[in-house]
């Protein structure tokens, strides 16, 4: 089986309905990519699939066959998203932060000036027990502003 | 990849043993380029220093604040440091604690002076060391920014190029610190070192550590707490991944080479399990039984004046039950740890908050010696004291010990929930009079709940310091108050949770007071302001959150509460202000306003504005959503939709102050969580006229 992660190809050797999550994380060793509730319902395992965020622990390795994964490891470190989160501190323990940053790159992908409401409805599915929501919320009003300056 | 160096002097050769997860490598002094300046700090022939720190990260920022009590005192720039997590040996344990265990909002405290002066200590060798390269007097040389510098010509050598003198010469018996104006990061809003490895992805957790053909493995925890395994069998077909299946003192273990699988095996077990006193029970039945536990005796924690005569007396009295239900930490970051054993060495890699422990467990199981033992730090995906706890380092070894191979353990969501160690359920029934003047005459409070410290130290206590705590030493003036306790153990594990007692107490207490408040017809700021009299440090943390949460002004439509609390040696006070939605009773919380005396010193204000955030949506969301469910007996909570915790939609506006002030100094995790619980339902009180005395607030 072939997969593409961060613009690379590998080839391997598994499970067809194993899950990207533990693909990317035990064979790939690209292990930003975290595991919180396997059930959709946290999102600390949020890589985008051709460009759009999804939950790596819901997809059959055989579905992402084909497409683009893009994982933390894949996001380049001048990326405004990541220039925000650091300029803002936001990671405590940092377990759910490769996530919410996959989920906040979707969300600026589609919408370069979200409001609040707009941040709180993308991001409402990852969970952050360190409770870094406020920081999350300007971060992503900062990253925003960086891309659009960037323009 | 290196997760560990540690140097050995061997006849005059310095060895680095890099241990990495598929073996040990020696490294030759020629290829070794570090210097062991003392336990805390090397320094590297490029200038480059590694120091260790002896707690746990796990979000609350000691890598950080840690590092820079050294990197302070020894002058040297914080872009050059690299930050490792010790091992547990003598040179590292905690002064106070007498071991490695992060956990009471300690760490800044109890290695305040201890981490300075072992920067101190370095740098006065380095000095040395620098002003002889230099040819020239010790005392005509200062040290800057990794540097030996002689002041007059501006001649500079780099630490780097004296570590090796430096690193042979003795340590002072005595050192000189610093003083507080000459400070380079103490006090200043330094950016968290972790950071840019949390935000690229690469920082390693527990779960991230691999050894060369490991088998990963989960436990089947008993089917109800309190009972033991009597016998299973496994259903067929078993994924051909399965390895083994075996009985441990912690359940069933499942072995085998793909993650999922393993925890998909679980289902094809069929246990058969002892009878469990708690068999029958939700969780319901849990608080049941504390409050039947109400009517009988218990042991008497506190008793001044003359409660029970003014109670008897008082016209103006009222008494109140509160419930608490068990809660879970939901670390984000399950349970988890990887073991390699062999006959004459045992390597573990585990988010833990408690290497000595740890290292104790790995002892007895294995009859290692303890030198023979590694104890590995990664990086907590949270902690909030479930790491404190070894159950899980005991299943991994157990395990490891029996499969002969390296072995993952790693609990699934379920799987950790099941396993326990929640913050104790509690009840208690407060009565309170106030006199004529609106001042409070008495106080009596009976607390029903399982002991923490029977469970978490397996001795009896008459009266469990852990449950009182808050209570037994109210802050406010009140010349008659009882204090009794009533013990009510269950079978399910119980652990350190986040503030621990805070978490009840405040609640209780700080409901109560404003109960008291209007019973007394008095305004919450100004009843606890003169009840706060002889209390200065307490009058001003309220004084200043009633004042920037502009406490009396009416705003149209919302409602606020106030709570104090001292936990952790730090006070807080904290508004909550709120608007509930009529007709769906759906609870907005606008604005939290976090007034915070840490005492004399803030070693980094951004350190403590993140954890006072991260406390108040913790306290938060236990207060709205939290609560381990139970049925028939069994743990009912399985993952985050029978467990919620909080999402970002409920998230205000945190506004923290930070008000300084003569005493000793306070802690940083904890203090941030209690009084927001109380803060919140005194503001739904106010804006609904409904008292909230059983938490969680949705249940
Ligand atoms: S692990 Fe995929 S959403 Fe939680
Ligand atoms: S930073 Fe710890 S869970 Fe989000």
């Amino acid at each position: 089986m072939r997969l593409t992660v961060n613009g690379k190809v590998y080839s391997i050797d598994t499970r067809k309905d194993k899950k990207l999550l533990w693909v990317l994380r035990d064979e790939l060793r690209l292990t930003g990519t975290k595991y919180g509730c396997g059930k959709a319902l946290c999102g600390f395992c949020t890589v985008l699939l051709d460009g759009n965020a999804v939950r790596s622990c819901q997809i059959p390795v055989y579905m992402a066959e084909g497409k683009e994964i893009t994982t933390i490891e894949g996001i380049p470190e001048d990326h405004p998203v990541k220039i925000a989160w650091l300029e803002l501190d936001v990671p405590q323990c940092g377990y759910c932060q490769p996530g919410q940053i996959m989920q906040a790159i979707d969300l600026l992908s589609n919408n370069k000036n979200p409001t609040d409401e707009e941040i709180i409805s993308a991001m409402y599915g990852n969970l952050c027990r360190c409770g870094t929501y406020p920081r999350i919320i300007r971060a992503i009003k900062l990253a925003a502003k960086l891309m659009r300056e960037k323009k | 990849m290196i997760t560990r160096r540690e140097f050995l002097k061997l006849t005059g050769l310095t060895i680095a043993v890099v241990s990495t997860p598929s073996g040990i490598k020696l490294l030759h002094a020629e290829e070794s380029k570090d210097y062991r300046i003392n336990a805390w700090i090397n320094i590297s022939r490029e200038n480059r220093a590694t120091v260790f720190i002896n707690k746990s990260e796990m979000g609350q920022g000691v890598y950080t604040g840690l590092t820079v009590l050294i990197a302070d005192e020894l002058d040297f720039p914080l872009e050059k440091v690299e930050v490792r997590f010790a091992q547990p040996r003598k040179e590292y344990v905690d002064p106070r604690m007498g071991v490695l265990l992060t956990g009471g909002s300690t760490s800044i405290i109890h290695m305040f002076t201890p981490l300075r002066k072992a920067g101190a200590a370095a740098r006065t060798l380095l000095l040395k060391a620098g002003a002889k390269k230099l040819g020239v007097k010790e005392s005509e040389c200062k040290t800057e920014n990794g540097k030996v510098i002689h002041i007059k010509t501006g001649r500079a050598v780099p630490y780097g190029e004296v570590a090796e003198i430096a690193s042979k010469m003795k340590l002072p018996r005595r050192v000189r610190l610093k003083k507080e104006k000459d400070w380079i990061y103490i006090g200043k809003p330094v950016k968290r070192l972790d950071s840019k490895d949390k935000i690229n992805g690469e920082a390693k957790f527990g779960t991230d550590m691999y050894v060369k053909g490991l088998f990963y493995a989960t436990v089947i925890k008993p089917e109800r707490w309190g009972s033991r395994l009597k016998s299973y069998k496994v259903e067929k077909p078993v994924p051909e991944e399965i390895v083994k299946i075996f009985p441990i003192s912690g359940g069933i273990a499942i072995c085998g080479t793909d993650v999922e699988r393993v925890w998909e095996t679980e289902k094809n077990v069929k246990a058969v399990w002892s009878k469990s006193k708690i068999k029958g029970m939700s969780d319901k039945d849990f608080i049941k039984r504390c409050i039947d536990e109400l009517s009988r005796k218990g042991n008497v924690a506190k008793n001044r004046g003359n409660v029970a005569k003014v109670l008897k007396k008082a016209r103006k009295k009222i008494e109140a039950v509160y419930t608490l239900p068990y809660l879970y930490h939901a670390t984000a970051e399950t349970m988890n740890c990887t073991v390699k054993l062999s006959k004459d060495r045992c390597d573990i890699w585990v988010p833990t908050q408690a290497q000595t422990s740890t290292l104790r467990a790995i002892k007895r199981l294995t009859g290692l010696p303890e030198e023979r033992i590694f104890v590995h730090t990664t990086f907590l995906g949270g902690g909030f004291g479930r790491r404190a706890a070894v159950d899980f380092v005991i299943d991994a070894v157990e395990i490891a010990k029996k499969v002969k191979r390296p072995v993952k353990l790693f609990y699934s969501r379920e799987t950790d929930i099941k396993s326990g160690y929640f913050r104790p359920v509690h009840v208690c029934k407060i009565e309170g009079a106030v006199d004529d003047e609106g001042n409070i005459a008495a106080w009596k409070h009976k607390i029903a709940a399982p002991s923490l410290l029977e469970f978490a130290r397996g001795k009896k206590y008459r009266v469990d310091p852990e449950v009182v705590r808050g209570v037994r030493n109210i802050p406010y003036d009140i010349p008659n108050l009882y204090v009794e306790y009533r013990k009510v153990n269950f079978p399910v594990p119980i652990w350190y949770w986040r503030s621990v007692a805070s978490t009840h107490n405040a609640f209780t207490v700080e409901s109560f007071i404003d109960e008291l408040a209007e019973l007394a017809g008095r305004d919450p700021v100004d009843f606890r302001l003169d009840h706060l009299f002889s209390n200065v440090r307490a009058s001003r943390v309220v004084e200043i959150a009633a004042e920037k949460s502009e406490w009396s002004k009416h705003r149209y439509g919302k409602a606020i509460g106030i709570a104090f609390h001292h936990s952790f040696r730090t006070y807080v006070a904290q508004t909550v202000e709120i608007s509930v939605e009529d007709k769906t009773n759906e609870i907005f919380i606008h604005r939290v306003v976090c007034v915070v005396d840490p005492g004399p010193i803030t070693v980094n204000p951004e350190l403590i504005r993140m954890q006072m955030e991260s406390g108040i949506i913790m306290g938060l969301s236990s207060a709205l959503y939290e609560r381990v469910r139970f049925n028939d007996g069994r743990i009912n909570s399985d993952n985050f939709d029978t467990y919620p915790i909080m999402r970002i939609d409920k998230t205000p506006k945190i506004d923290v102050y930070i008000v300084n002030s003569k005493g000793v100094m306070g802690g940083i995790g904890e203090p941030g969580l209690p009084p927001v619980i109380p803060a919140l339902t005194n503001a739904i009180y106010r804006a609904t006229g409904k008292r909230i005395r059983s938490l969680p607030i949705y249940s």
